[in-house]
C-alpha cells in the first residue's frame, strides 16, 4: 500500500475511533444527569469529531481521486 | 533594491518556497491532490467569513450597546441562552481561523511570486482586506466590555495617544469623545460590524483581475473545518470574564497575538514607538513589496503579427486573463478580424502563442524561434 494511502488511512482509522466514542456519548448522554445532556461544548465536540471522520471518510473513499502520484510527475493525468 | 540585496532576498524567498512545496507534498499525501487545503488557501477563509456572519447575527440579536447593558447582555447571551455560550464561541474561533487561513494565503501567494505586475491588485487589495479583518477582530474583542475589555480600551487609547498631535483626536475617534460613555460601545459596534460591511466590497475588487478565482472550496473540506471549529469550541469553551469597573480594571489582558500584536508588545515590556513601528511597517513593507522588485516584464506583452493574423479567434478563446480582443479589420488582406492584446491585461504568460497556428502572436522575451533554439540546444546536449 502506498505511503499516502496508508497515512490517509491511519487517520481515518483514529478521527473514526473518537467520532464512534463521541457517538457512543451522544446516544448515552440522556440517560445521564440534565446538566451533561445541556453541556453545548460537549455536544459541539463530538458533533466536530464526527463531521471530522465523515470528512476524512469522504477523502479516503473519494473515486475520482486519481491523483496520488508526486505533485512533480508531470506526466499524470 | 540594490543587486547584492535582491540575491539575498531571493535566497530566503526560494527557501520558504522550498518549504511551502514540501508541506503541500505533504498536505498531498494526507488529503489527496483534490483536497489539499493548501489549493484553496483563498477560499478557506470565505468559509470563516459566512461563520462569522451568520454567529454574528445571531450574537446582534441580543447585544446591548450600553455601558450598563453590555456586559450584562453578553453574560445573559453566555449563561443564560442556550447554546448561546457555543455561538460566542464559534464566532470567536472563526475569527481566529479567518486570521490564520488569510495569512496561509498571503504567505504562500507571497513566497511563490505570485504577488507582482498583474497580480498587483489582488496584492494591495490583500493586504488592505487583513488590515480590515485585523481591525474588525480587535473591536470584537472590545466589545466583549468585560474587565479585560475595559483594560484592552484604555491600552489601545494609550497607545494611540502616544502618537504626537494627531493621537490624542485618534482615541476622541475610537471611543466617541474623550471619555468612556455609551457612544463608545455604539462606536465600536458600528466599527465591528462596518468594516466587516466594507470587505464585501474589497473582495469584489480582490477578485475583480483574478480570472477563475476560486471562492469556494470543495464540501468535504468545509465540513472537515466546521468540524474542526466545533471541536476548538469544545476543547476550549468561551466564557465570560468579570464585570467592567471602569474606575479600575483588569490588571492584565489575555494577548490574542492574531489581533492584538502591538497590546501584545506593549504587555511584554515593549516601547509604543516600536509597537507603531511594527504594527505600520509590516503593512506598508506588504504594500510597496511589488514596486520594490525588479519590473523585469515592464511594458513588454503579447504581440500580434498583423500578417500572419486570420482571425480565427484561438488566442482569444484560451487567454485566460480576457487580455485579446477581436476587433473588426480594415485593411487589404482577406481576413475579416484581428486579434488585439491589451497591455494592461496581458500577463506574458504564452498561452495565446501555443493556442496560434500561423505564428501570429509572439511574446518578446520568448517568441516562437527562440523556443525552438532552446529545444534544440537541449535536444542536442542531451543527445550528446
Amino acid at each position: 500500500m502506498p505511503i499516502n494511502q496508508l497515512i490517509r488511512l491511519s487517520g481515518a482509522a483514529l478521527i473514526s475511533l473518537f467520532a464512534l466514542i463521541a457517538l457512543y456519548q451522544m446516544f448515552t448522554a440522556e440517560s445521564r444527569t440534565a446538566t451533561e445532556f445541556t453541556d453545548y461544548f460537549q455536544w459541539a465536540l463530538y458533533a466536530g469529531l464526527i463531521f471530522l471522520a465523515v470528512g476524512a471518510a469522504l477523502t479516503l473513499f473519494d473515486k475520482d481521486d486519481d491523483v496520488l502520484t508526486d505533485y512533480k510527475d508531470e506526466t499524470r493525468k | 533594491m540594490s543587486q547584492a540585496t535582491t540575491n539575498v532576498y531571493a535566497g530566503i524567498i526560494a527557501q520558504f518556497q522550498r518549504l511551502t512545496l514540501f508541506i503541500e507534498r505533504i498536505l498531498n499525501s494526507t488529503f489527496s491532490q483534490k483536497y489539499n487545503p493548501f489549493y484553496y488557501h483563498g477560499a478557506l477563509p470565505n468559509f470563516f467569513l459566512w461563520v462569522l456572519f451568520i454567529s454574528g447575527l445571531l450574537l446582534f440579536a441580543y447585544y446591548n450597546p450600553t455601558l450598563e447593558g453590555a456586559y450584562p447582555s453578553l453574560e445573559y447571551m453566555t449563561k443564560q441562552i442556550p447554546s448561546g455560550a457555543l455561538f460566542r464561541a464559534l464566532h470567536r474561533y472563526a475569527a481566529d481561523g479567518m486570521m490564520i487561513f488569510v495569512l496561509l494565503h498571503f504567505f504562500r501567494v507571497w513566497f511563490t511570486d505570485r504577488y507582482r505586475e498583474y497580480r498587483i491588485l489582488p496584492w494591495i487589495t490583500g493586504v488592505i482586506l487583513i488590515t480590515v479583518l485585523y481591525l474588525a477582530g480587535l473591536t470584537g474583542y472590545m466589545l466583549i466590555w468585560d474587565s479585560e475589555s475595559v483594560a484592552l480600551t484604555y491600552m489601545t487609547v494609550n497607545f494611540l495617544n502616544s502618537i504626537p498631535g494627531i493621537g490624542s483626536s485618534l482615541a476622541s475617534l475610537l471611543i466617541g469623545g474623550d471619555i468612556v460613555t455609551d457612544y463608545t460601545l455604539t462606536r465600536y459596534l458600528f466599527l465591528h460590524l462596518g468594516i466587516p460591511a466594507s470587505m464585501l466590497f474589497l473582495l469584489w475588487w480582490h477578485y475583480l483581475r483574478i480570472t477563475r478565482p476560486v471562492t469556494n472550496a470543495p464540501l468535504v473540506l468545509n465540513l472537515m473545518l466546521f468540524g474542526g471549529l466545533l471541536v476548538a469550541c469544545g476543547l476550549w469553551p468561551v466564557g465570560i470574564g468579570e464585570a467592567p469597573n471602569l474606575a479600575t480594571p483588569s490588571a492584565s489582558i489575555e494577548v490574542d497575538w492574531l489581533y492584538m500584536l502591538p497590546h501584545g508588545m506593549l504587555a511584554n515590556g515593549a516601547s509604543p514607538f516600536l509597537a507603531w513601528v511594527v504594527l505600520l511597517g509590516i503593512p506598508v513593507a506588504m504594500l510597496l513589496l511589488p514596486y520594490l522588485q525588479k519590473k523585469q516584464f515592464r511594458g513588454q506583452f503579447a504581440q500580434v503579427v498583423n500578417e500572419n493574423c486570420t482571425g480565427c479567434s484561438l488566442c482569444y478563446h484560451d487567454c485566460p486573463y480576457e487580455a485579446i480582443e477581436m476587433m473588426d479589420r480594415d485593411d487589404d488582406t482577406r481576413f475579416k478580424r484581428i486579434a488585439v492584446v491589451d497591455p494592461g491585461r496581458c500577463a506574458n504568460c504564452g498561452l495565446c502563442v501555443g493556442a496560434c497556428a500561423f505564428k501570429a502572436i509572439e511574446i518578446p522575451r520568448m517568441n516562437t524561434e527562440r523556443v525552438f533554439k532552446e529545444i534544440q540546444v537541449a535536444l542536442g546536449s542531451a543527445q550528446s
